[in-house]
């Protein structure tokens, strides 16, 4: 697409347009991202993403392990949303063999995603600091109360990052006796933490110039562009595959999907941060009703063993709508893996929502955008 | 100007509050007893021989390949020492390629095999990467010298594999009566087990236990082999 956005010249001076790489080793590209901007002077005429730099075949690889070996994979690619990510494969094989988990399964997984989500946005507003100039302040901020979250999840799985701890049927072992106290003591910490950022950032003048009307997106945009999660939401679309198409527990709670004004980057904070509010109302909700009982569906055998069929489950992961399509022949391994990133999607409309932006906004907008690298190249 | 200003109260306050870093390596924090560091194996103080019979099943599951098991004939079955035919002959862990997935443990027939959930589960820094192939007295010595003292172990993924624990009669009635004091499913992985480094017998007695009662001996393993050998 051409955007012709330079002004006019305004003297007789030859000017060329010079290339600058940005990455792949630069710590705003958020992991292994190269772009190479066109520039005209500071203003940005052309965007040229290269990805691939963390492709691992983390498609391919899970057609030669069982369905419970893919589940460690899945860590591994939104490494900051593990539990949605788990979340959204474990549905979809209970989907594709018609496993029907128990209740307590039900709530531990909800419980733990949304703790998962707020950590994760939590991340992302460290990062976001750092990009906007903020240096390590908002990101000691954020790293404080996502360690407490780490810590909360080691007790209960004994990993800090990786912890492939749902099963196709359940969860692979029970929570820890004190976890209602101790959630609600977590979520209590992180919240006081949330209010801090929230003090810290949101009414920042500072933040405010850098971020208030930069590369606003329209809701017909963001939908052509194929955005999902907070970006979509930031454009004023209330779209939430929690509430659009309910999987899990999901329809049980009450919450608010917020929503921006005009999907600018200043939107995207004021959504995520509002939408980890709405995480801990959720955890809270489930706390209250977590019921007792047994973790794993009855009656599995020692091979799981799906049907051939296919299906396609999509999750609200923190950064938009992250799918797994399976494919089963019928053996215990899938035939066919295929994961949809979020990161992905909404990165690829980065070219358009930068161009004829300055090189130090463009930062700021591959930041907004929250990328993990290991999901959009998986 | 007031934004900025909020900005400020809170960094002032967030400067008098106490620090929350924790001085590693000088200053450990206590691992949570789930811990999952790497993979060790464990030692059957009664009769003084790994539990582990060698049986691959770990090595058949690992997602990344990173065990390598072999079997032989117990001396001290012949002996008339002990209940397993087989035992575990060579048994290497590449730790530079575990994913620490706990798969292993989730799968062993006969909970031979646990996270390490000390320190020395996680610090590992080696000059050489081929230092991190650990054989069978390495894996062993943790549990062994007693440093692992309380490994943890829920009886999970019970139904996921089908797999009834190896329990004598009596054991099974006290297990059943536990879980009728439980009031979830599995035991509470917190409290460590009374008698470690033996993990917990799981605590929910299924119906089949008797019939499988046998399953845990090294031949009911070797049936146990095939059958799952079809996958």
């Amino acid at each position: 697409m051409a955007i012709e956005t330079r002004p006019p010249h305004e003297s007789d001076l030859e000017t060329i347009d010079i290339n600058v790489n940005v990455g792949p080793q630069h710590p705003a590209t958020h992991g292994v991202f190269r772009m190479v901007l066109t520039i005209d002077g500071e203003l940005v005429v052309d965007v040229d993403p290269v990805i691939g730099y963390m492709h691992r075949g983390n498609e391919k690889l899970p057609e030669n392990c069982d369905y419970r070996q893919v589940i460690g994979y899945h860590d591994r690619t939104d490494y900051l949303a593990q539990f949605n990510t788990e979340h959204c494969y474990v549905e979809a094989v209970e989907r594709l063999a018609g496993i029907k988990p128990p209740e307590r399964a039900e709530y531990i997984r909800v419980v733990l995603a949304e703790m998962n989500r707020i950590a994760s946005h939590l991340m992302f507003f460290g990062a976001f600091g750092t990009d906007i100039g903020l240096f390590g302040t908002s990101f000691m901020y954020a790293f404080r109360d996502r360690e407490t979250i780490q810590d909360f999840f080691e007790e209960i799985t004994g990993e800090r990052m990786m912890y492939n701890y749902f099963r196709p049927g359940g969860v692979a072992w029970d929570l820890p006796d004190n976890f209602r106290q101790r959630c609600s003591q977590v979520l209590d910490s992180v919240e006081r933490g949330v209010e801090q950022l929230d003090g810290l950032m949101m009414e920042n003048e500072v933040v405010l110039a850098r971020c208030r009307g930069l590369s606003p997106v329209t809701v017909e945009d963001g939908i052509n562009w194929g955005l999902s999660g907070p970006m979509l939401r930031a454009t004023g679309l209330k779209h939430d595959i929690r509430r659009a198409e309910p999987y899990s527990i999901y329809d049980r709670f009450q919450f608010d999907i917020p929503t921006g004004k005009q999907g600018d980057v200043y939107d995207r904070l004021v959504v995520r941060l509002e939408e980890m509010h709405q995480s801990a109302w959720i955890v809270r909700q489930a706390l209250e009703t977590m019921p007792e009982g047994p973790i794993m569906a009855e009656g599995l055998k020692r091979v799981l063993r799906v049907p051939a069929g296919e299906v396609y489950m999509r999750v609200e992961s923190p950064r938009g709508e992250y799918g797994v399509y399976l494919v089963s022949q019928g053996s215990d391994k899938p035939w066919r893996h295929k994961v949809r990133g979020a990161s992905f999607s909404n990165l690829s409309a980065l070219r358009a929502m930068s161009v004829g932006n300055f090189v130090s906004d463009v930062i700021i907008i591959l930041g907004s955008i929250d990328i993990v690298l290991c999901e959009v190249d998986r | 100007m007031l934004g900025v200003l909020k900005a400020i109260q809170t960094t002032v306050k967030a400067a008098l509050r106490k620090p929350v870093t924790v001085q590693y390596p000088t200053e450990k924090k206590t691992l949570p007893h789930r811990s999952r560091g790497l993979p060790v194996l464990l030692w059957d103080f009664d009769i003084n021989e790994p539990f582990c019979t060698g049986c691959q099943v770990c090595a058949r599951y690992c997602p990344v390949d990173c065990m390598t098991v072999t079997m032989k004939d117990n001396p001290n079955f012949a002996a008339g020492k002990s209940k397993r035919k087989k035992i575990v002959d060579k048994f290497y862990i590449d730790y530079a390629r575990c994913m620490r997935c706990d798969i292993c443990v989730e799968v062993c027939n006969f909970d031979a095999i646990v996270m390490n959930n000390t320190w020395q589960g996680v610090e590992l820094s080696r000059y050489d990467r081929q230092d991190l192939v650990m054989d069978l007295p390495a894996l062993l010595r943790q549990s062994k010298t007693g440093e692992l003292e309380t490994p943890f172990r829920e009886p999970m993924g019970v139904a996921h594999s089908g797999w009834a624990p190896r329990m004598d009669e009596e054991e099974a009635a006290a297990a059943a009566e536990a879980a009728s004091l439980e009031k979830h499913h599995g035991t509470s992985p917190d409290k460590p087990s009374l008698s470690a480094p033996t993990p917990d017998p799981t605590a929910e007695a299924p119906p089949e236990s008797k019939a499988s009662a046998e399953q845990g001996t090294p031949e009911a393993a070797e049936g146990l082999e095939k059958e799952g050998g079809e996958g």
